[in-house]
């Protein structure tokens, strides 16, 4: 959220006060009564007067600014003077193969075209939506009966996208006004915009305009439209002047823009489309067959207003070059709605050196699917960064790695300060725990500061008199049962030097020789070793930790099956540190919430509990 | 009463506003209610005041203008279009936020690397490309020569390849590495640093006498001068290869040392590096002596060994901080 400018005084009673202080410095007034009714009924109007013009004042100023500005009109005008595209709803899409089985129909034609527009249903949390092809595909009889249709780039995957077409028209005024075009709607998906300009209003031949974004040259004849968001909320079409961007359409000619107004991230998902419609081949109906190549993805609402704040710098310092690694994150968070967040450091600052590398780690949203994922990768190195970055360096992809934050916390509670019961409270600050991770840490970079947790917990409620916290972390190791596994997990924290008490490492439960154990510490000792569950040594080395860097090697360690049923364990680490966990680079900590828990402990230091006899 | 002379330099046209209590009220009121005249231009003293109303208006007029904005203001532009760094950095931040737009057209570039030190440091360094110093085997450059001269290097996998920057400059790497990576450095370059400490010597030019050479007219004779270099710093270090112990990192030792900082040093700690007399003071000992029977020394048998075996690089081996 941004923060705001403060110039004036913004208190009523302070202004009356500082009013009232004016007024006694003077000699005229010093002798004035101030409280009597009548004066102070004028100062009263006075400082409301103050008051409302000070707001106003601060309004303005806040708006002046994009990083103040609280209307999204003030801050879309700052980020387009920027030079930055606010984006627009967007469409999702679907990739899917279509075929047509004919076999046997005599007469059947050579090639089948399916028509821009054609549309396919599909059901998304039990709400239909309508998704449709943008351009015309082609099918080939190959000799059998067997049509496959393909896209214009030759390939089987066609696109299909959501939404309703709409179509705008407007006719062009007089030359010496300037002639903006908006267009009502404000589910417009702006990159989805066909302009054709017609001759006049009745006229059937056209001309087509393409996005200024995408011009190479121009000059007095080039056609090209861009498209804003307008104050309220609209878009507004807008040409060169015939001069500096292109052509502009003349007095009397028509506009038409054809766009789809689109239901955004609510369509995301789908996964089963259906056509609307059959194809008819000599007057007998027959029905697509659609397999969906991959799900609705990329949906998104219109960009939010602390997106643009955080991105439109960025992408101003970038010059829609790919240099510096900030350079990167801008530019995939701008353009790709799948993506969460991205993770981007340099092959110098990579585990291990790689030079002549930029390493990326895209945290996507939840429900991608492996294809899309791949999707975006490629259209990221095939759209950008094989056109954008500096000459000869490669980008490679990294998966995002897990760390899991084991988060217990005890708070001293006072029931006589709240309706409410103990278990409900206990309830209330987990849920504020999983919150306060989703919206805090749960992302490249960020960084768990546990006293900032802390005060958030006691400030919860009234009740919550004091709170403690006591965190670990644990990462999740694929394990091959019945075979020897050696590994590394590096932890991105230093872990606590041996302790002859504590234990500093311990993994989730497994069988080894026909016992169930753990793998812990030797106390004291950074060497690993397997205990059955009454601490007996079943193997006294299977590896070590190295605490001043994070990671525990284990070697040759051979389990004959994971108590948990899942194929991984769990290795539980105590932090050098708790009060803050710093990941780098791809590493995202998230809150374990099986193993986080929160416990209440009754305390009336506050109220007291009288009991008479 | 906000003093719009003070800042005015001659950049806006100026400014004439002022309260018009007496013009607007009837003329009566002047005659027949002058305290209420005094009480209203009085509440507008008080609103046109600087952190009132009239203040914040009069700021509107130049909230953005770059020359007359508040460096509070111009925080929030450089915000805008600095990624956020603060008007601070700069000694001048004006004229470094008319130039931001420029500069990032040009990030990546010898310019903007350049550009950034003496904008945001006011410093000149000097920016190097490591790999003109590799050699190439089979060139018939200089790059291609072998030996002191000619002063190549082998790749080592760090500054000394093709994809190395090195900045050698007088601040240090943790002072700009994260706005330089943010502002300037092409990703995917290994980013080397060297710091350059240089000592300002005190140079003090002694005359016993001077006198007028009788025979040479005018010109004037040192009869005697002495000339004191100052020490340039009060404790200077140099960093050495890691020794292989087990940090892993460079060494930092005192180019200066002399024997007598040893002098305080217990038998019990020289027991610990050396295993006897012999090896501590012996002839033969460090000194590849093959016949040394304590196996500390660098020998010519079949066992791999390393130059530094057996020495000692930091004055203080052991007992002080490693980088």
């Amino acid at each position: 959220m941004a923060s705001t400018i403060k110039s004036t005084d913004l208190d009523f009673t302070n202004i009356k006060q500082k009013l009232k202080s004016h007024f006694q410095s003077k000699t005229e007034f010093n002798d004035y009564d101030f409280e009597a009714s009548g004066i102070s009924n004028i100062l009263d109007v006075l400082a409301y007067n103050t008051h409302v013009n000070g707001l106003t004042a601060n309004y303005s100023l806040n708006e002046a600014f994009l990083t103040t500005a609280q209307l999204r009109s003030s801050v879309v005008s700052h980020a387009q003077t920027l030079g930055y595209e606010v984006k627009s709803s967007t469409a999702p899409k679907a990739l899917v193969n279509l075929s047509l089985n004919l076999t046997g129909v005599s007469g059947r034609p050579a090639q089948i075209e399916l028509a821009t527009g054609t549309t396919f249903t599909s059901s998304i949390d039990g709400i239909s939506y309508t998704f449709r092809t943008r351009e015309a595909v082609y099918a080939q009889d190959d000799g059998t009966g067997q049509y496959v249709f393909k896209a214009s780039d030759s390939t089987e995957n066609i696109a299909i996208f959501e939404g309703i077409e709409k179509v705008k028209t407007f006719l062009v005024g007089e030359k010496d006004e300037r002639q903006v075009y908006v267009i009502p709607d404000v589910t417009m998906d702006t990159s989805t915009a066909v302009v054709e300009v017609f001759e006049t209003a009745s006229s059937s031949s056209f001309v087509t305009y393409t996005p200024l974004s995408q011009a190479i040259n121009i000059n007095e004849n080039t056609l090209h439209f861009s498209i804003y968001e307008s104050p309220n909320g609209f878009y507004e079409l807008n040409f060169g002047d015939g001069i500096s961007f292109g052509k502009s359409p003349e007095p009397g000619e028509k506009v038409v823009v054809k766009y789809l107004s689109t239901k955004a991230n609510l369509a995301n998902n789908g996964t089963v489309f259906s056509p609307s419609s059959t194809i008819t081949i000599n007057n007998v109906n027959y029905t697509l067959s659609t397999v969906t190549a991959t799900e609705s993805t990329g949906g998104s609402p219109k960009q939010s207003i602390e997106s643009v704040r955080q991105l439109a710098p960025i992408a101003f310092a970038s010059q829609k070059r790919l240099v510096t690694s900030l350079d990167y994150k801008g530019m995939i968070e701008s353009n790709f709605p799948q993506v969460k967040n991205v993770a981007v450091w340099s092959g110098d600052q990579n585990l291990p050196l790689d030079y002549g590398a930029i390493y990326l780690s895209l945290n996507f949203e939840n429900g991608i699917s492996d294809a899309v994922k791949q999707s975006v990768k490629d259209a990221i190195v095939g759209n950008y960064t094989n056109n954008l970055s500096v000459m000869s360096m490669t980008t490679k992809f990294t998966d995002p790695i897990d760390v899991f934050m084991e988060v217990n916390v005890n708070f001293q509670f006072d029931p006589a300060l709240t309706g409410k019961t103990l278990g409900a409270m206990e309830t209330d600050v987990y849920q504020f725990v999983q919150g306060y991770f989703r919206r805090n840490v749960e992302n490249f970079g960020a960084v768990f500061r546990k006293s900032n947790l802390q005060t958030e917990i006691d400030a919860l409620d009234a009740s919550i008199l004091s709170s403690n916290i006591s965190v670990k972390a644990s990462m999740r190791q694929d394990i091959t049962i019945n075979a020897l596994n050696t590994f590394l997990l590096n932890f991105p924290v230093k872990i606590s030097t041996p302790d002859d008490v504590l234990f500093r490492i311990q993994s989730s439960a497994f069988e080894f020789k026909g016992v169930v154990a753990t793998i812990k510490n030797k106390l004291s000792s950074t060497v690993l070793q397997v205990f059955d569950l009454d601490g007996n040594i079943l193997l006294d080395n299977v590896g070590e930790y190295t605490p001043s860097t994070g990671i525990i090697a284990v070697n040759s360690f051979e389990p004959s099956q994971i108590i948990s049923g899942q194929p991984y364990l769990i290795f539980s680490v105590s932090p050098e540190t708790e009060s803050n966990i710093k990941p780098l680079r791809n590493f995202i900590l998230k809150l374990d919430t099986a193993r986080s828990s929160t416990t209440a402990i009754v305390d009336r230091q506050t109220t007291s509990l009288e009991v008479t006899v | 009463m906000s003093f719009e002379t003070e800042k005015d330099y001659f950049r806006l046209a100026p400014n004439f506003k002022t309260s018009l209590v007496k013009q607007v009220l009837p003329e009566h009121f002047a005659e027949n209610y002058p305290s209420l005249v005094s009480f209203l231009e009085g509440y507008y003293e008080f609103l046109d005041s600087d952190d009132n109303f009239g203040g914040a208006v009069n700021e509107l007029l130049t909230i953005r203008d770059t020359q007359d904005a508040t460096l509070k203001n111009i925080d929030l532009v450089f915000d805008e279009i600095a990624l956020g760094i603060s008007a601070g950095q700069f000694i001048y931040p004006r004229e470094a936020l008319l130039n931001f737009g420029n500069f990032f057209r040009v990030k990546g570039s010898l310019y903007s690397a350049d550009g950034f030190f003496r904008a945001f440091f006011n410093e000149n360094v000097e920016i190097i490309y490591p790999k003109k110093r590799l050699m190439r085997v089979s060139d018939t450059s200089k790059q291609g020569h072998i030996g002191a001269e000619a002063d190549n290097l082998l790749q080592d996998g760090k500054i000394y390849q093709i994809f190395s920057i090195l900045i050698r400059s007088p601040i240090s790497l943790v002072t700009w590495e994260t706005m330089y990576r943010n502002f300037v450095h092409p990703s995917g370059f290994h980013l080397a640093s060297e710091t350059v400490l240089e000592g300002i010597g005190n140079v003090e030019i002694l005359t016993a006498e001077s006198f007028t050479d009788p025979f040479a007219n005018s010109t004037r004779v040192f009869a005697s001068a002495q000339v004191i270099l100052g020490q340039p710093f009060a404790s200077t270090s140099i960093l050495i290869r890691d020794n292989e112990d087990a940090d892993s990192a460079s060494q930092r030792m005192d180019p200066l040392s002399l024997c007598s900082m040893y002098s305080n040093y217990s038998m019990d700690s020289i027991a610990s590096w050396y295993s006897n007399i012999d090896e501590w003071g012996g002839l033969n000992s460090l000194t590849m002596d093959d016949a040394d029977s304590g196996g500390a020394a660098i020998t010519f048998d079949h066992t791999l060994k390393t130059f530094d075996h057996q020495q000692f690089q930091t004055y203080s081996y052991g007992s002080t901080s490693t980088i």
